[in-house]
C-alpha cells in the first residue's frame, strides 16, 4: 500500500488532501487527509490551533509504531471509510500475530 | 481488534519507568510554558500525546491534570499581578463626565482583560488536544472536570472573581453602554468580547453552573438601566409631548433589542424591553393620555393615525395599557357625542325631556284618503282700497331661529362625521382591534341614543336627503350615503320609532311628489328589509303601491270627465291603503266644498265603487291642497293653498266687492267649520310670506269682530306660490322637513307605545306557548332579546303585559310557584 495514492501536494497552503505518516522504521505512507482523519489523535495532530511541527510540514512521525502495524492501521482507514455506510461489510482480515500490538495502537491513535 | 495482552507494558522494567515519567512530565511542563508563550512551533504533537499518553498508561494522570492547572493558576496569577492589576483605572473624583484619557484607560483595561482571555482559550485549546487521551482515560475515572473545562474555573478564580476586577470590568461597561445611549460612538466589538468571555464562564464547580454573565452582570445592567429610563421619562413629563415621547420610546426599545443582539446578550433582551416598556410607558400611560395638546384627545381630533397606532402598540405591551386608552377614548368619545346632542339637539347630558308633557288625542281609525284638488277658478278683484299694513310678524321670527337651533339634519351629519372618524381611528389606528370596537360601538351607542330624537332626526336626514340632498350626485355617492345612513341607523336602539318616522316622512314624500329619486327609495327599502325584516318594508311598498294605482286611477278618472265634456277642475285623488300608512290627520268630511268640487268628489266615489264594490272610501281633505289662479290687476297669480284656504277663497272672498269686510264670526257663520282650523288658514293668509288678506286691527289673535279684507295690492315677482300653513302655535311651519312639535311628538310616540304593547304581548304569547311554563324571569329576558332588535322594552313594561295576559286567561300563575307562569290554552 506504500504507493498508493502518490501526494500531490506537500507545500500548498494548508488545505492538504493528503498527509503522510512515517513509521518508526522511515516507511512513509501518504494517505488520503479524510482517512487519516478517522483516528481521533490525528485528526487532534493537524487540526489544534497551535502551530506544532505536524500541521506545519504535514507528516507525522509515529516513534512507536511499526511500518507492518501502520500500514494495516492505513488499511483500516480506508476499510473503514469505504465500508462505515455500508450494508455487506466484508471481515477485516487480522493476523493474530500482530493483533495484540495493534489494539495498542488503536487505543493510542483513538480508532 | 480484540485480544489482550500487556506486551507493551511488560517490555519496561519498573524502574526505567520511574525514571521516564518524571523525564515525560518535564518535557510536557517544558512545552506547556512554550504553548502559553506562544511558541508551539518547534515541538512535535505526536511526541507531546506520546509522553502524555504514557503518562495515564503508568498511572500518572493525576500528576498531569494538577501540574497543569498549577502552572495556569500561577501564570495567570503572574498576569494579574504585572499586567492587570497596573492598568486599574483611576477615576478623579467628583467629575460626573469622564475625560477622554479616563475612558482611553478604561478601555485599555478591558482590553487587556479580553487579551489575556484570549490567550488563555488559546493555550487552553492547544493543551486539550494533548491531554485529550487523558481526557478520556483518566479524567472520567478520576471524576474529575475536562481539563478544558477546569482551566475556565481557574481563570474565573483568579481573575473574574477578583473583587477589583470584577467591578472594574462591570462599570467600564455600564459606562460604555451609557455613553452610547447619549449619543457617542463606542468600542462594541471590544465590549461583545468581554460579554462573551462572562457567558461562556460558568459559577460552580460543575460543566453547567449559571453563567457569570448571568450572576454578576445582568442585574446591574437591568438596574443601571432601570435608572437610566426613570430619568429620562422624568425629564419627559415636563417637556409635555405625548407623541414625540411615544416616537422616543420606540426609538429606545429598538435602540435596547439591538443592544443587547449585537454586543450583550440575547438573555436580556426580554428584560430589558420590559424595564423600557415599564419605565417610559407603564408607569406613566394615564399621563401619556391626558397630556394636553398632544395626549390622546389631539391625536383623536387631528386624525393623527400613525401616532395613535404608535400608541396602541405601545400601550399593548404593559399592563393595563390597552385598557386604559380604550377607556379614555369611550369618555371622549361620549363628550364629542355630548356636545353634538347639545349643541345640534339641545339635549343637556341627563337632563329630563320636558317635550311629552302634552296630551293630544286622535286616531286613524278609518281609511284614510287624500285629496288633492286642483282648481282653475277666478277671483277677481278690484284694488281700490287703502288697507292697512301690518306686518308684525317680527316676534314670530325670532322665534324661528331659536328653535332653528335644533337642527336635525346637522346632528345626523355631525354623526356620521363622527362615526366616520372613529372607524378611520379603528381601522388606521388600533388594528381593528374587536375590544375596541366593541366598546367604541358601545358607548357610541350610548350616546347616539342619548337624543331622543334621535330616530325623528335620522329619518329626517334621509327624508331631506332624498327630497333635494341627492340633488346632483352620482348614484355610487347617493349609495354612499345611504349606505352611512344605515350603519347609523344600527345604533339606534328604537328602531320601531325609527320605522314610524320614516313611513310617516315617506308617506310625504309620496303624496307630495318630493322624492327626488325612486333609485333611492328603493336602495333604501332594501337595506331597510335587510335590517328590520319584512314586516317592515312590505307597508313601505304597500304605499309604493297605493300611489301608482291612484295616479292611473286619477288619470282614467279624469279622460272619462272628459268626455262628459263638462267643465270642471281637474281632479287628482290618491287612495290609501288604510293598513299601509301612518296619516293621523283628523277626519273632516263635512268641508262645505264648492258645489263644482262636491260634484267631482262625488263622480269620483260613483267611478270608484264601480270598479271596486265593498270598499268604503273616506275623504282625507286635511291632507289635500288645490290650485288656484287669482287675476290680480298687475296679472294673474297661480297659487297653491290647502283645501280649508280654497274654500274661504272661493266661497267668501271671490264674492268680495270693494269697500266689503268681513269679520271672523261671519266668515265662521258662513262656513260652519273647526274654529281653530279657520283661524289657522287665516293666519297663513295675513301673517305669512304671501299677504293675500289684511286684518283689521293687525295684532296677531284672531277675535270675533276683527275684520278681514282682500288685499288687492298683492303682488309677487312669482308666479307660482305656496301658502305655507301656520301650525297651532302659531309659528311658521314648513312641514315635514322639520323636527316634530311636541303634539305632535306626543302623538308619535302614543302611537308608539301602543303598537309596542301589542308585540309585547305577542312576544309574551309566543314564547309560553313554545315553553308551556316558565319562571318570570326567564320570560322577562326572553322576551327583551326578543324584541330588542326593535326597541328595549323595560321589566315593568313587559310585566304589566303579562298581568294583562293574566287577566285574559292567556296565562296563569302557578298554584306552587308564584313565580312561575303557565300557558293557557
Amino acid at each position: 500500500m506504500e504507493d498508493d495514492n502518490k501526494s500531490v501536494s506537500s507545500n500548498e497552503e494548508n488545505t492538504y488532501d493528503t498527509v503522510k505518516l512515517i513509521s518508526s522504521d522511515g516507511f512513509e505512507f501518504i494517505i488520503d487527509r479524510k482517512c487519516a482523519m478517522i483516528s481521533g489523535t490525528i485528526k487532534n495532530m493537524l487540526s489544534s490551533p497551535g502551530n506544532f511541527i505536524e500541521s506545519v510540514q504535514n507528516e507525522i512521525h509515529f516513534n512507536e509504531i511499526r511500518a507492518e502495524i501502520l500500514e494495516k492501521v492505513c488499511e483500516y482507514f480506508y476499510y473503514k471509510a469505504k465500508y462505515s455506510n455500508a450494508e455487506d461489510v466484508p471481515e477485516f482480515y487480522i493476523d493474530d500475530n500482530l493483533a495484540t500490538e495493534l489494539l495498542m495502537v488503536a487505543e493510542y491513535l483513538e480508532c | 481488534m480484540h485480544e489482550n495482552n500487556r506486551r507493551f507494558k511488560s517490555k519496561n522494567k519498573r524502574l526505567e519507568e520511574r525514571s521516564k515519567t518524571d523525564e515525560y512530565w518535564n518535557k510536557l511542563r517544558n512545552a506547556f510554558y512554550e504553548i502559553f508563550n506562544k511558541n508551539a512551533g518547534e515541538l512535535s504533537f505526536e511526541e507531546l500525546y506520546r509522553y502524555a499518553y504514557n503518562l495515564v498508561l503508568s498511572k500518572e494522570g493525576k500528576r498531569i491534570y494538577n501540574g497543569t492547572c498549577e502552572i495556569m493558576e500561577e501564570r495567570l496569577k503572574e498576569i494579574s499581578l504585572q499586567e492587570i492589576k497596573p492598568a486599574f483605572p483611576v477615576h478623579e473624583p467628583g467629575n460626573k463626565y469622564q475625560s477622554n484619557t479616563e475612558i482611553e484607560r478604561d478601555l485599555d483595561f478591558l482590553r487587556i482583560i479580553k487579551k489575556t482571555w484570549d490567550n488563555h482559550i488559546m493555550a487552553i485549546t492547544e493543551i486539550k488536544s494533548l491531554l485529550m487521551y487523558m481526557d478520556r482515560v483518566f479524567v472520567p475515572r478520576a471524576k474529575l472536570l475536562p481539563i478544558y473545562e477546569k482551566s475556565q474555573h481557574i481563570f474565573r478564580d483568579i481573575i473574574i472573581y477578583d473583587e477589583n476586577i470584577k467591578e472594574f470590568i462591570i462599570n467600564i461597561i455600564l459606562k460604555q453602554i451609557e455613553r452610547e445611549r447619549s449619543g457617542e460612538m463606542i468600542d462594541r466589538s471590544l465590549i461583545s468580547n468581554i460579554i462573551s468571555m462572562m457567558l461562556d464562564l460558568h459559577e460552580g464547580d460543575g460543566e453547567t453552573g449559571l453563567s457569570l454573565y448571568k450572576s454578576i452582570f445582568e442585574d446591574r445592567y437591568l438596574e443601571s438601566s432601570r435608572i437610566y429610563y426613570a430619568n429620562l421619562s422624568e425629564k419627559f413629563l415636563d417637556e409635555n409631548d405625548a407623541s414625540e415621547w411615544l416616537k422616543k420610546s420606540e426609538y429606545h426599545m429598538e435602540e435596547e433589542k439591538n443592544r443587547t443582539e449585537q454586543y450583550l446578550s440575547t438573555f436580556s433582551t426580554r428584560e430589558i424591553l420590559r424595564i423600557v416598556e415599564q419605565e417610559t410607558i407603564e408607569k406613566h400611560v394615564n399621563t401619556i393620555i391626558e397630556m394636553e395638546n398632544s395626549g390622546l384627545k389631539s391625536l383623536v381630533k387631528d386624525d393623527k393615525y400613525s401616532d395613535l397606532k404608535r400608541m396602541y402598540n405601545l400601550f399593548g405591551k404593559v399592563n393595563n395599557g390597552r385598557e386604559e386608552l380604550i377607556k379614555a377614548l369611550c369618555e371622549y368619545i361620549k363628550e364629542l357625542g355630548e356636545d353634538i346632542n347639545e349643541t345640534w339637539a339641545l339635549v343637556t347630558p341627563q337632563s329630563n325631556e320636558s317635550n311629552k308633557h302634552i296630551n293630544n288625542n286622535t286616531n286613524t281609525n278609518i281609511n284614510t284618503n287624500n285629496n288633492t284638488i286642483k282648481k282653475n277658478s277666478t277671483i277677481n278683484k278690484n284694488e281700490n282700497l287703502d288697507l292697512l299694513n301690518s306686518k308684525n310678524n317680527q316676534s314670530s321670527k325670532t322665534e324661528h331661529i331659536t328653535k332653528q337651533s335644533i337642527n336635525p339634519k346637522q346632528w345626523v351629519i355631525k354623526y356620521l362625521e363622527l362615526k366616520e372618524k372613529l372607524d378611520n381611528i379603528l381601522e388606521r389606528g388600533f388594528d381593528n382591534d374587536k375590544k375596541f370596537q366593541m366598546k367604541m360601538n358601545s358607548v357610541f351607542q350610548l350616546i347616539i341614543n342619548e337624543n331622543p330624537k334621535a330616530s325623528e332626526s335620522l329619518s329626517l336626514f334621509i327624508d331631506d336627503n332624498l327630497k333635494k340632498g341627492i340633488k346632483g350626485k352620482s348614484d355610487d355617492e347617493i349609495e354612499d350615503l345611504l349606505n352611512k345612513s344605515i350603519v347609523l341607523f344600527r345604533f339606534i336602539s328604537d328602531k320601531d320609532v325609527f320605522e314610524r318616522y320614516y313611513k310617516q316622512h315617506l308617506a310625504k314624500r309620496l303624496l307630495y311628489k318630493k322624492s327626488l329619486s325612486e333609485d333611492a327609495e328603493r336602495i333604501m327599502i332594501t337595506r331597510l328589509q335587510m335590517e328590520c325584516g319584512h314586516q317592515f318594508t312590505t307597508k313601505l311598498e304597500g304605499m309604493y303601491k297605493d300611489i301608482s294605482i291612484s295616479s292611473e286611477l286619477s288619470s282614467e278618472f279624469k279622460s272619462l270627465e272628459k268626455s262628459k265634456g263638462k267643465k270642471l277642475p281637474e281632479l287628482n285623488v290618491s287612495v290609501l291603503t288604510k293598513i299601509f300608512w301612518p296619516m293621523s290627520g283628523q277626519i273632516t268630511p263635512n268641508l262645505p266644498y264648492p258645489i263644482e268640487i262636491q260634484t267631482l268628489m262625488d263622480d269620483f266615489s260613483k267611478f270608484y265603487y264601480s270598479r271596486h264594490s265593498g270598499r268604503k272610501l273616506l275623504w282625507q281633505s286635511s291632507l289635500g291642497s288645490a290650485d288656484l289662479r287669482i287675476n290680480y290687476e298687475r296679472g294673474s297669480k297661480d297659487i297653491n293653498i290647502c283645501n280649508l284656504g280654497m274654500i274661504l277663497l272661493i266661497n267668501i272672498f271671490n264674492k268680495w266687492a270693494p269697500g266689503d269686510t268681513y269679520t271672523f264670526r261671519q266668515i265662521q257663520t258662513e262656513l260652519d267649520v273647526n274654529d281653530l282650523e279657520l283661524k289657522r288658514v287665516l293666519q297663513s293668509l295675513v301673517f305669512s310670506k304671501y299677504k293675500l288678506l289684511q286684518k283689521i286691527p293687525k295684532s296677531r289673535d284672531i277675535k270675533d269682530d276683527d275684520e278681514f279684507i282682500v288685499n288687492v295690492k298683492f303682488s309677487t315677482p312669482l308666479n307660482r306660490i305656496k301658502i305655507p300653513m301656520v301650525v297651532a302655535s302659531g309659528n311658521i311651519h314648513n312641514r315635514s322637513s322639520i323636527i316634530e312639535n311636541n303634539d305632535e311628538r306626543e302623538e308619535t310616540f302614543r302611537h308608539i307605545e301602543d303598537s309596542r304593547r301589542f308585540q309585547i304581548d305577542a312576544a309574551v304569547v309566543r314564547i309560553m306557548k313554545g315553553r308551556k311554563k316558565m319562571y318570570h324571569n326567564n320570560l322577562i329576558t326572553e322576551v327583551t332579546n326578543q324584541l330588542s332588535s326593535r326597541f328595549m322594552p323595560s321589566p315593568t313594561a313587559i310585566k304589566k303585559r303579562i298581568e294583562s295576559l293574566i287577566e285574559r286567561e292567556y296565562m296563569e300563575r302557578s298554584p306552587d310557584d308564584r313565580k312561575i307562569y303557565l300557558y293557557l290554552a
